[in-house]
């Protein structure tokens, strides 16, 4: 299974230090359980696209969403003309099972991955049992939507960080899911791009030339490191080729997207009944009790993440020294009571992570952690469904 | 030889170090051709200080071919050479992965030959020249230099269960192990496992090496630096980007 998975699905960081990341059994949920989660993760990206359009038009608000100070820049420089336009929009929002029914921790709205798992592995794990199905093809849809959206045999720049493989994991399975639909691609760093009259170019040795559209698996709040040269703020406005997603999906990204929301017209009703209270944490007691989860405001893959009792004590010190410096980069999120399972493994904590393209569920990203917080160490489960999809 | 079959040697089911071997560099293998046909050589006469199987892991941080040669040499006297190769492959490669890539799938055939116990200890194989391309990058080639990480190995908990107290890394610089390296070696000094260090040049006795504590040691944030190059100093401009040449200072511009 771990070689199929290797060889068939791109999904090459199979082991994380004494970790197997890929679980032997599925995690099957009821039919009427995936719809509950579906309709949630819709709601809840029509009102993530209708905030980030407003906090577009605000930036005043955007110190408080601790956005990089060049990345504010080059967002306020967007705003005459309006953003970058974006293409096929990806988002996942991670769902945790509690003694109240399902909450959501995060959405990550700006890269998110695990698309190798929560279509390729998933198939391989549902080959294995009889009348279960998976809930969707979250790759094959976002291709679909991307091929749909744009000239037919488009071309289109992978964007990511080439030297990272377990990003270059996810642009390698994409591109072949793209390939199968008639489209040429190419995998390059951002600082393989130029921006001749807002269109993005390559200038790869190995594949120069204009491009259809991008697709960005590189943070955003990472492209202000990049060579000025790049003109990487094209990322954010001015651009004419259409990306997805755009980089304006920072301002919903940030950890502290809540801290905002009073400030916002636009109504958060889903966000606001399944994300736990969130507070900058200069505003609350953390530091007493182990009511507070400590988060950074653009933190990935649940690193930097303190959570009393989980995290191990000198990490823990690392992280209080951190909030007493950089407080404002930091947000305190109230904890919940996870609802663990018993699997053949032993105990574990689920976390169902919920693909929306356009906002429309088209599949999940499974992952069982042996606490309950997420992050590198978590292993990838396939979500099934018991029965075939009504 | 297929590329799976060729993992399926470097990292065969039922051994325990398995499970670390890094499938990268195996996707490509059939891309990888010989020029000029020339055979491969495998002698590897550095290895005679390399103590006999026994309470040590090893960790050969060569250039990569030299690494996977130094691999079979060393499963000749009974180690269980584990790939770990991180390099990703695209066209106009900073790091040619190709010779890494010949040497594994010629290898391949020579580890066939040779019969391992489950249980021979590990030796892990990194490519030395993993953040040090021979020639200087510049933009517009692919980036696939890389670190290796903590995460990559097992645990010092781990190995001791495994009956391994000791971790002898094999090089031929007699520089201090590189930024990444250190990290991994400092957390096995920390949790017990004594580090020693043998020249390859030389093949003189491995010597007892004190690790000193590398920069952002055990910071939860440490991964994500590393990989994407945001302290430029630490990881030589290391990420997604090749930085333009700065014009002033040295070292690559670019970053903040």
């Amino acid at each position: 299974m771990r070689r199929r998975a290797v060889f068939d699905c791109c999904k090459w960081d199979t082991q994380v230090e004494d970790v197997t990341t890929l679980v032997r059994f599925p995690l099957l949920l009821p039919p009427a359980t995936w719809r509950e989660l579906a309709d949630l993760a819709e709601a809840l990206a029509r009102e993530t696209l209708a905030a980030e359009a407003e906090l577009l038009l605000r930036p005043d608000l955007h110190a408080m969403l601790a956005l990089p100070r060049a990345t504010r820049a080059a967002l306020r420089r967007a705003l005459p003309n309006g953003a970058s336009p974006g293409v096929a929009r990806l988002i996942r929002f991670d769902f945790h099972l509690t003694p109240g029914g399902w909450r959501i921790s995060e959405a990550n709205t700006d890269v998110p991955g695990g698309l190798n798992e929560a279509s390729g592995f998933a198939a391989l794990i549902a080959a294995r049992y009889p009348g279960v199905s998976t809930v969707g093809d979250a790759a094959g849809a976002y291709a679909d939507a991307l091929t749909r959206a744009l000239p037919p045999a488009p071309r289109l720049a992978l964007i990511h960080a080439t030297a990272y493989s377990d990003d270059h994991q996810v642009m390698r399975y994409l591109s072949r899911r793209l390939a199968e639909r008639g489209a040429e691609t190419v995998l390059a760093s951002p600082a393989h791009l130029r921006w001749p009259g807002g269109r993005a170019h390559l200038v790869a040795d190995w594949a120069p030339g204009p491009v259809d559209a991008l697709v960005r698996f590189f943070p955003a709040e990472w492209l202000h490191n990049l060579p000025r040269a790049t003109a990487w703020g094209r990322f954010f406005g001015g651009a004419r080729t259409p990306a997805s997603n755009p980089a304006a999906a920072l301002l919903t990204q940030s950890k502290r997207f809540p801290l905002v929301w009073d400030a916002l017209r636009t109504p958060l009703p889903t966000w606001q009944r399944l994300l736990p209270e969130t507070r900058d944490p200069r505003d609350v007691a953390w530091r007493t009790g182990d009511e507070w989860v400590l988060k950074p405001a653009l933190g990935r893959v649940g690193e930097g993440i303190g959570m009393p009792g989980a995290t191990a004590p000198k990490e823990w010190r690392q992280i209080r020294r951190a909030i007493f410096w950089h407080g404002r980069h930091w947000v305190a999120q109230r904890r919940f009571d996870a609802t663990p399972l018993d699997t053949p493994d032993g105990t574990r904590f689920p976390c169902v992570g919920v693909y929306t393209v356009d906002e429309r569920a088209v599949g999940a990203y499974g992952r069982l952690a042996t606490r309950p917080l997420i992050d590198s160490k978590a292993q990838d489960v396939a979500v099934l469904l018991e029965g075939a999809i009504a | 030889m297929t590329n799976e079959e060729c993992f399926a040697i470097w990292a065969p089911d039922g051994v325990v170090w398995s499970q670390w071997a890094k499938p990268v560099t195996f996707i490509h293998l059939n891309r990888a051709t010989v020029p000029d046909a020339t055979p491969l050589v495998w002698v590897s006469p550095e290895t005679r200080s390399v103590p006999s199987p026994g309470r040590a892991a090893l960790i050969v941080d060569a250039p990569g071919p030299s690494a996977v040669r130094l691999g079979i040499a060393l499963a000749r006297i009974g180690y269980r050479p584990v790939p770990l190769f991180n390099a990703t492959t695209g066209y106009a490669e900073v790091l040619d992965v190709d010779p890494i890539a010949l040497h594994l799938r010629e290898g391949a055939f020579l580890l066939q030959e040779v019969r391992l116990p489950a249980d021979a200890p590990p030796v892990f194989l990194i490519d030395s020249q993993r953040m040090h391309p021979p020639v200087l990058p510049h933009p517009g080639k692919f980036d696939n230099r890389w670190v290796t990480l903590p995460q990559d190995y097992p645990s010092a908990t781990f190995l001791r269960s495994q009956g391994i107290g000791e971790a002898l890394l094999l090089r031929y610089s007699e520089r201090a192990p590189d930024q990444d390296l250190a990290h991994v070696l400092r957390r096995w000094q920390e949790a017990g496992i004594r580090i020693t260090i043998g020249d390859l040049k030389t093949g003189g006795e491995p010597q007892h090496y004190q690790v000193e504590r590398p920069s952002l040691f055990r910071r939860a944030w440490y991964r994500a630096v590393a990989l994407i190059g945001l302290r430029r100093n630490d990881v030589g401009g290391f990420g997604s980007a090749i930085p333009e040449e700065s014009t002033g200072g040295g070292g690559f511009g670019g970053f903040a």
